[in-house]
C-alpha cells in the first residue's frame, strides 16, 4: 500500500501542476496580486487578498460589472487550491462545495467535483470520494478528462474494488501524459484482482516504458523495484534479477533494486555474482537501511564462498559501521529531545523540494535526519512539518498585530489631540460660512425663478437698473407731492414728470428683450463660481467627516481585535507546544526503530566476526592438520 | 579467489575423509583411545528470505548424543530438518553433545528487506495508528487557527486601511510584467510629483511570479484629489547580461474613490511598450 500510495501522490501531483492558475488578459489586479504571492508559496497572503476580493464580488449589486467577474471561475477554483496548499482541506472542500451548488455551468461543476473527490481521496474520505466523482456527468473539461479517470481507479483501488479499476485503467492506456503511472497502477490493480501472471506482464511493460522526466522515470524504476520482488518471491530469480538490473542506478529506487538483485543471485546460490550489485551499493550513503543490510549481506556472500577469513574482516567492518551509526543515532535522538529539530526546522529557509528536512543534517547541531527520510514520503508527517512551519508564521503574524493594533491606538490618541482643540472653531466657522452660501444660493434660486416667470408674463420693470428704480421712484414721489392740483404750474410739473415715465417706460419695453438675455447669460454666468463653491464645500465636508472618522469609532473594534489576536496567540502557542512535541516523539520512534535494526545488526555481525574466524581457523587448521 | 575456495574446499574434503576413516576404526582401539569430539553441520535454505516466510533448516551430527537447535527450536533429532519463519535475521546455532564433548554449527537466515507488494496490499482504511490520530486531531485544530487568522488578517487591513489609506486620498500602485516578457527586471523606482515612494529590487522568486503572470502591489499611499504626476524608472538586464534602464512620466488623476494605478512593464527586444500605464 505504501507503494501505491506513493504512486497514488506522484499522479496527483501531475494532475495539479497540469493546471494553470492564471488565464490571459487580467482584468483584476487584485486577483493578480494574489497569484503574485501564491507564486511564491505566500498562501496565506493570497488567501486573504483572495477572499476580502471574493467577498467583495458577492455583495456588489452587479457583480458583472466588478472586474473580478471575468476571472470569477479561475478565482472560486484559486481560493480552493491555495486553501489545499495552505494544507486546510476543510475550507478548501467547503470552498469547492459552493462552486458546485453554485449556477455554474456543467463543465465548471463537473471540474469542481473532480476537485472535491480528490481532496476526499487524499483524506482517505473515500466514500465521499466516490459519492463526489458520481456527481460529474455531461460534458468534462478536455484537460481533467484522463485526471478524473485516473482518480477513480485509484478510489476503486484504495476501497477493494481492483475489478472496476482495472476496466478504467484499461481504458485509460491511451492516455500519454499519464502513461506510465497507468501502467504501473493497472499492473498493481491486476494483482489485488488475483491475476498474478497478467500482473507481471503488466508491470513488465510498464517497467520498459520510454521515460525523460523524473516523474516518468520514478514510476517506470518502481514497476521494476516491484516486479522484481514479486518475481523474488515466486522464487523466479532470474528474471526478477533482470526486472531490478533496469532500475536506474542514480534513482530513487536505486539501493533497493541492488540490494534485492543481489538477493536474486544469492537465492540462486550465486554468490559471487550476487557481490556485484552488493559491492556497489555498500560504498552508499551508510545511514540508508538498504546500504546497512548490504554490509552484512557482503561478508554473508564471501563466508557462503567459503571465504571466511575475508568474511571475517569484513563483518568486523560491519560492527565498526554500526558502532558509528549507533552513536549517531543516539546523539540525533538526545538532539531532538533538546529540542535542537524544530530549532533547525526554523533556521533552514529553503524548503522548496521534498528532500528540505534531509539538508538539515548540515546544520550545526541538527540531528541525522538521514534517518528521517522513510517519514518524509509520508504525507501526514510532511504535513506535521509544514503545519509547524505555518504556526510559527502565524506567532510571528499575530505578534505583529498586536503590535500594530497598540501603534493604531497611539495614532487614533494623537489624532484626537490633534483635532478636538481645532475642530470647534473650524466648526463654528463653518457655520456662519455656510449659512452665508446658503443665502446666496437661495438668492441665486429666486432670480432664477423669477427669470422662469416673465418668460410667460413679461414683466420690464423687473429688468430695471438700480439707477432706473431710483429715478421710477424719484418720478412716483413728485407725482404724489404734486397731487391733483389744476394750478397751471402743477400741471405743467405733472406733464414733465409723465413725460418723464413714459421715457422710461419706453426704454425699459424697448429694451426688454436684450436686457432679459443678458440676465439669462448673467445668471447662467453664475453657474461656475456656484458649482466650484458647492465642490469647495463637498471637499470641506468630506474632510471635515475624515477627520473625525480618523479617530472617532474605533474603540471597540479595537478592543475586539486585540482580544481576538489575544486568544489566537495563547491557542497558537499551545499548538506549536504540541505539534512540536509530536513531531519530536515521531520522528524519535522512528530513530528508535532504526536503533533497534542497527542492534540487532549489530549483534549478527558479532557473531558474524566469531563465526567466520572460527571457521577460518578450522579451515586453516584442518588444512596444516592434514 | 578461486585458487583460495577450492583450497578451502580441498581441506574440508580431507578432513571429511579423516572423519570418516576414524569412524572405521576396530572397536578395541577406539576403546582404548579417548572419545571421539561430536561434530554437527547445519545448513538452511533458503539463506535468505522475506520476513515470516518458510526457511529449512537441515543439520547431521557425529558422536553426538543429544541436539539442541536455539533459537526458539530446542532439543532435536540427532539429524533431520525442520521449517522455521524468522520475523527478523536470525543466526541459527546447533549444538551437539557427547561423550567427547560438544561442537556447534551455525547458519544465518537473513531477512531481505523492505515491503513486499503482496504484503502491503491490503485496505488502507482502519490502518491509522494512534500517532496519526493524534497528528489528524491537531490537523484539524490547526486549520481553525489559520481560518480564525485569516479572518482577523481581513479585518487586520481592513483596519489599517481606514486609517492610514482612506479611500478619499488612497492611491495603490500595482506592477506587472508583459507576457512571455523574457528580461530581469531587477528593480522599480516611482515618484510621484517628485517625491520618492518607492524604490523596489525584485527577487529570483519575485521575479518568477511575475513572469508568471502575478501583479505587485508596490505601493500605496495618500495623495490628494486631482493630477498627479507619475516618474518611473526600471532597471533590469537583457537574456545576454546587458543592463538597460527605461523610464516613462505619466499624469494620473486622482478622485474621491480610491485609484489605482497598473504599470505594465516591457524590456527593449519586445514589441510592447516598455512602461505602460494602465488605470483601474
Amino acid at each position: 500500500m505504501q507503494a501505491i500510495r506513493q504512486l497514488i501522490g506522484l499522479g496527483l501531483a501531475l494532475a495539479l501542476a497540469a493546471r494553470p492558475a492564471a488565464g490571459d488578459g487580467l482584468r483584476d489586479l487584485y486577483f493578480g496580486e494574489a497569484l503574485y504571492h501564491a507564486y511564491q508559496g505566500q498562501y496565506f497572503d493570497a488567501l486573504q487578498r483572495l477572499d476580502t476580493e471574493l467577498a467583495q464580488y458577492h455583495v456588489v449589486d452587479e457583480p458583472e460589472l466588478d472586474s473580478l467577474h471575468y476571472h470569477i471561475n479561475n478565482a472560486e477554483f484559486s481560493v480552493g487550491d491555495f486553501e489545499l496548499d495552505y494544507r486546510m482541506h476543510q475550507r478548501a472542500g467547503r470552498a469547492i462545495k459552493a462552486v458546485l451548488e453554485g449556477a455554474v455551468d456543467e463543465a465548471v461543476r463537473n471540474e469542481a467535483a473532480f476537485r472535491l473527490a480528490r481532496i476526499h481521496f487524499q483524506k482517505d474520505q473515500l466514500d465521499d470520494a466516490l459519492q463526489a466523482l458520481a456527481r460529474i456527468k455531461g460534458k468534462v473539461p478536455e484537460e481533467i478528462r484522463g485526471d478524473v479517470e485516473f482518480l477513480k481507479a485509484n478510489v476503486y483501488l484504495a476501497t477493494g474494488q481492483p475489478s472496476e479499476a482495472v476496466k478504467v485503467l484499461a481504458q485509460l492506456k491511451g492516455n500519454e501524459r499519464l502513461a506510465g503511472f497507468v501502467a504501473y497502477n493497472l499492473g498493481i490493480a491486476l494483482l489485488q484482482d488475483g491475476r498474478p501472471q497478467e500482473a507481471i506482464e503488466q508491470l513488465d511493460k510498464a517497467g520498459q516504458l520510454p521515460a525523460s522526466d523524473p516523474a516518468g522515470l520514478a514510476i517506470r524504476d518502481k514497476s521494476n523495484l516491484v516486479l522484481g520482488t514479486i518475481l523474488f518471491e515466486l522464487g523466479n530469480f532470474e528474471r526478477a534479477k533482470q526486472s531490478l538490473d533496469r532500475v536506474h542506478l542514480e534513482g530513487p529506487f536505486s539501493n533497493q533494486a541492488l540490494l534485492r538483485a543481489g538477493w536474486a543471485d544469492a537465492s540462486a546460490q550465486q554468490y559471487d555474482r550476487a557481490l556485484v550489485p552488493w559491492n556497489i551499493l555498500v560504498d552508499r550513503e551508510p545511514t540508508d537501511a538498504a546500504v546497512q543490510e548490504v554490509i552484512l549481506a557482503v561478508p554473508h556472500a564471501y563466508a557462503s564462498l567459503k571465504l571466511h577469513g575475508r568474511a571475517a574482516l569484513l563483518y568486523g567492518h560491519a560492527l565498526e559501521v554500526f558502532s558509528n551509526q549507533l552513536e549517531r543515532v543516539d546523539a540525533s535522538i538526545s538532539s531532538i529531545r533538546e529540542g535542537r529539530f524544530l530549532n533547525a526546522l526554523i533556521r533552514e529557509e529553503s524548503r522548496e523540494d521534498e528532500t528540505w528536512v534531509i539538508r538539515l543534517r548540515n546544520l550545526p547541531d541538527a540531528p541525522e535526519t538521514y534517518y528521517l527520510m522513510g517519514l518524509m514520503a509520508s504525507h501526514d508527517f510532511q504535513t506535521a512539518l509544514q503545519n509547524y512551519l505555518d504556526l510559527e508564521d502565524l506567532r510571528s503574524r499575530l505578534t505583529a498585530w498586536k503590535t500594530s493594533l497598540d501603534a493604531f491606538d497611539d495614532i487614533i490618541r494623537l489624532r484626537g489631540q490633534n483635532y478636538e482643540p481645532l475642530l470647534p472653531e473650524v466648526d463654528a466657522q463653518f457655520q456662519e460660512l455656510d449659512s452665508q452660501m446658503r443665502l446666496r444660493i437661495e438668492q441665486r434660486r429666486h432670480l432664477a425663478e423669477r427669470l422662469q416667470a416673465i418668460l410667460t408674463a413679461p414683466r420690464p420693470d423687473y429688468l430695471a437698473t438700480a439707477e432706473e428704480q431710483i429715478a421710477g421712484e424719484r418720478i412716483a414721489r413728485i407725482e404724489n407731492q404734486l397731487g391733483d392740483s389744476e394750478d397751471p404750474e402743477s400741471l405743467a410739473l405733472r406733464q414733465r414728470a409723465a413725460h418723464l415715465r413714459g421715457a422710461l417706460r419706453w426704454r425699459l419695453e424697448t429694451e426688454y428683450n436684450e436686457r432679459l438675455t443678458a440676465a439669462y447669460v448673467h445668471l447662467n454666468e453664475l453657474n461656475a463660481p456656484v458649482d466650484a463653491l458647492t465642490r469647495q464645500y463637498d471637499a470641506f465636508v468630506r474632510t471635515r467627516q475624515a477627520a473625525t472618522h480618523s479617530y472617532v469609532g474605533y474603540d471597540v473594534q479595537i478592543a475586539r481585535l486585540r482580544e481576538r489576536v489575544g486568544d489566537g496567540l495563547q491557542r497558537v502557542d499551545m499548538l506549536i507546544a504540541r505539534q512540536g512535541h509530536m513531531i519530536e516523539t515521531v520522528a524519535i520512534n522512528q530513530l528508535e526503530s532504526r536503533r533497534e535494526r542497527l542492534v540487532a545488526q549489530q549483534t549478527e555481525a558479532r557473531f558474524g566476526v566469531a563465526d567466520s574466524y572460527d571457521r577460518a581457523a578450522r579451515a586453516q587448521s584442518g588444512g596444516e592438520g592434514h | 579467489m578461486r585458487f583460495h575456495s577450492l583450497r578451502i574446499a580441498a581441506l574440508f574434503g580431507l578432513a571429511a575423509l579423516a572423519l570418516i576413516a576414524n569412524g572405521k576404526k576396530p572397536i578395541s582401539a577406539a576403546q582404548l583411545a579417548p572419545p571421539t569430539s561430536p561434530s554437527v553441520a547445519l545448513s538452511a535454505s533458503p539463506a535468505s528470505a522475506p520476513a515470516g516466510q518458510p526457511v529449512m533448516l537441515t543439520w547431521s551430527s557425529t558422536n553426538a548424543t543429544s541436539i539442541t537447535l536455539e533459537p526458539s527450536v530446542g532439543p532435536v533429532a540427532t539429524q533431520g530438518s525442520t521449517i522455521v519463519k524468522p520475523s527478523q535475521s536470525t543466526t541459527y546455532t546447533v549444538t551437539a553433545t557427547g561423550p567427547g564433548g560438544s561442537a556447534h554449527a551455525t547458519a544465518q537466515v537473513i531477512i531481505t528487506p523492505g515491503p513486499s507488494p503482496t504484503a502491503v496490499q491490503k485496505p488502507s482504511q482502519g490502518e491509522t495508528t494512534s500517532e496519526q490520530r493524534q497528528m489528524r486531531g491537531l490537523d484539524e485544530q490547526i486549520q481553525e487557527i489559520k481560518s480564525d487568522a485569516l479572518r482577523m488578517s481581513a479585518e487586520m487591513s481592513q483596519l489599517e486601511e481606514k486609517l492610514l489609506y482612506p479611500s478619499g486620498t488612497q492611491v495603490a500602485i500595482f506592477v506587472a510584467l508583459a507576457k512571455g516578457d523574457t528580461m530581469r527586471l531587477d528593480a522599480v523606482r516611482l515618484q510621484i510629483d517628485g517625491q520618492l515612494v518607492a524604490h523596489y529590487i525584485y527577487s529570483a522568486k519575485e521575479l518568477q511570479a511575475l513572469r508568471k503572470g502575478g501583479v505587485q502591489r508596490i505601493y500605496v499611499g495618500n495623495v490628494s484629489t486631482g493630477d498627479h504626476k507619475l516618474d518611473v524608472l526600471i532597471d533590469g538586464k537583457l537574456e545576454g547580461g546587458a543592463d538597460f534602464s527605461r523610464t516613462g512620466e505619466f499624469t494620473f488623476r486622482k478622485e474621491v474613490k480610491p485609484k489605482l494605478v497598473g504599470l505594465t512593464l516591457a524590456g527593449p527586444r519586445s514589441s510592447n511598450i516598455p512602461i505602460a500605464l494602465g488605470e483601474w
